[in-house]
């Protein structure tokens, strides 16, 4: 089982200096309409992020900064 | 003490954000001291703009991530218009990946771009994309078809050409000796390894498009033994990548033949680390009396 050593807050908290210009990119990325289908599909985007956030704090294992 | 270079153009730093993990650029400008990475590689670009594949197309998976993105970009036209100028002014490098699903796109994105005042100092071939119905993959699993592919490409530019490689093929070696026959000045290796996710309790599967490209640290082993393989049967540079996310991982990649190596999953979790690692690798050469980073290049015992 992997070891989570931060919790989703912390995780947010780490992100809190992306520009907006790169959160905009990274819906396009995930979205085929970018941040209009997060807003016009709330609760796939709420799941969706947890999914990444719970990832994150996965993934952070591996990352040895 | 990190310079490489790459035919006749010098990169600050071996280390570079992988194609489609950084945006075009210019999105991360104001997050990332960019004069730490060595080069920004673009997202692919395509003739006509794409939206990609339908939602779901991202799948996090253990130490990796699964996606079927479908070369979501704007296109050609919009790039060279919107996002080429804002790229001109970065403070570091950048290549631009092309992809196309004919002979004739990959010319016509080349040659557009090639007419344009872009200060690229070269070519990423995306020949091997898993996520498009018909696309790169095609060629990027078929030796004859890169040699001309290639071959057709170099003669509408002087610019770096680099052909970044499928590990979804029986011998990636014979793909990467083509490519280098047909002129081109470098191999990335390897692009995502096809993967599948479904649901256990509901039978879903958790891609739009069933099938889609692993990434990530769970890839590390397969990318190292493809460019180790690579790297005994080319003479030109290569580009190692797959899972990268500690100055270790570098060193392995450089170790088994890499010149230079992409950073690309983690990224999603943390664009600033390319920079960080930057830091780390000085670090690391300074404590092991590493003069030159070329020096690790190939140093397997």
């Amino acid at each position: 089982m992997t070891k989570v050593t931060k919790s989703k807050i912390e995780v947010i908290w780490s992100m809190r200096k992306w520009p907006k210009e790169y959160i905009k990119w990274r819906l396009v990325t995930a979205y085929p309409n970018g941040w209009k289908f997060a807003l016009s599909h709330p609760i796939i985007f709420v799941k969706d992020l947890w999914k990444f956030l719970t990832w994150c704090q996965m993934i952070d294992n591996d990352i040895e900064i | 003490m990190l310079k490489v270079k790459i035919k006749d153009i010098e990169f600050s730093s071996p280390i570079i954000a992988a194609s489609g993990t950084f945006g075009y650029g210019d999105e991360v400008s104001k997050l990332v001291d960019l004069s730490k990475i060595g080069c920004v590689i673009t997202k692919s670009i395509t003739y006509e703009n794409r939206d990609g594949n339908d939602h779901p197309r991202i799948h996090e998976s253990s130490s990796g991530m699964l996606n079927s993105i479908g070369l979501a970009n704007v296109g050609v036209v919009n790039f060279c218009k919107e996002k080429l100028p804002k790229l001109n002014n970065i403070k570091t490098k950048f290549i631009i990946s092309i992809a196309g699903s004919t002979f004739e796109e990959y010319q016509s994105v080349l040659k557009t771009i090639e007419s344009t005042n872009g200060e690229h100092v070269g070519y990423e071939i995306n020949v091997s994309c898993p996520n498009v119905k018909a696309g790169g993959m095609e060629f990027g699993i078929n030796h004859e078809m890169i040699f001309d592919l290639v071959s057709e490409l170099r003669k509408l530019t002087n610019k770096l050409l680099i052909v970044k490689l499928s590990p979804n093929v029986t011998d990636i070696e014979k793909i990467a000796a083509s490519s280098e026959r047909a002129g081109a000045d470098a191999i990335s290796a390897i692009n995502t390894l096809q993967g599948l996710a479904i649901d256990s309790k509901s039978g879903n599967f958790l891609l739009s498009t069933k099938f889609g490209g692993l990434s990530g640290p769970a890839i590390k082993p397969v990318a190292l033994a493809k460019v180790f393989k690579v790297y005994n049967n080319v003479k030109i540079p290569i580009i190692g990548m797959g899972g990268i996310s500690s100055v270790s991982d570098i060193v392995e990649f450089l170790r088994v033949g890499s010149t230079m190596v992409q950073i690309g999953t983690v990224n999603y979790r943390d664009p600033s680390l390319i920079s960080k690692l930057y830091d780390q690798m000085l670090n690391f050469m300074n404590e092991n009396n590493i003069n030159k980073i070329t020096d690790l290049t190939g140093d397997y015992k």
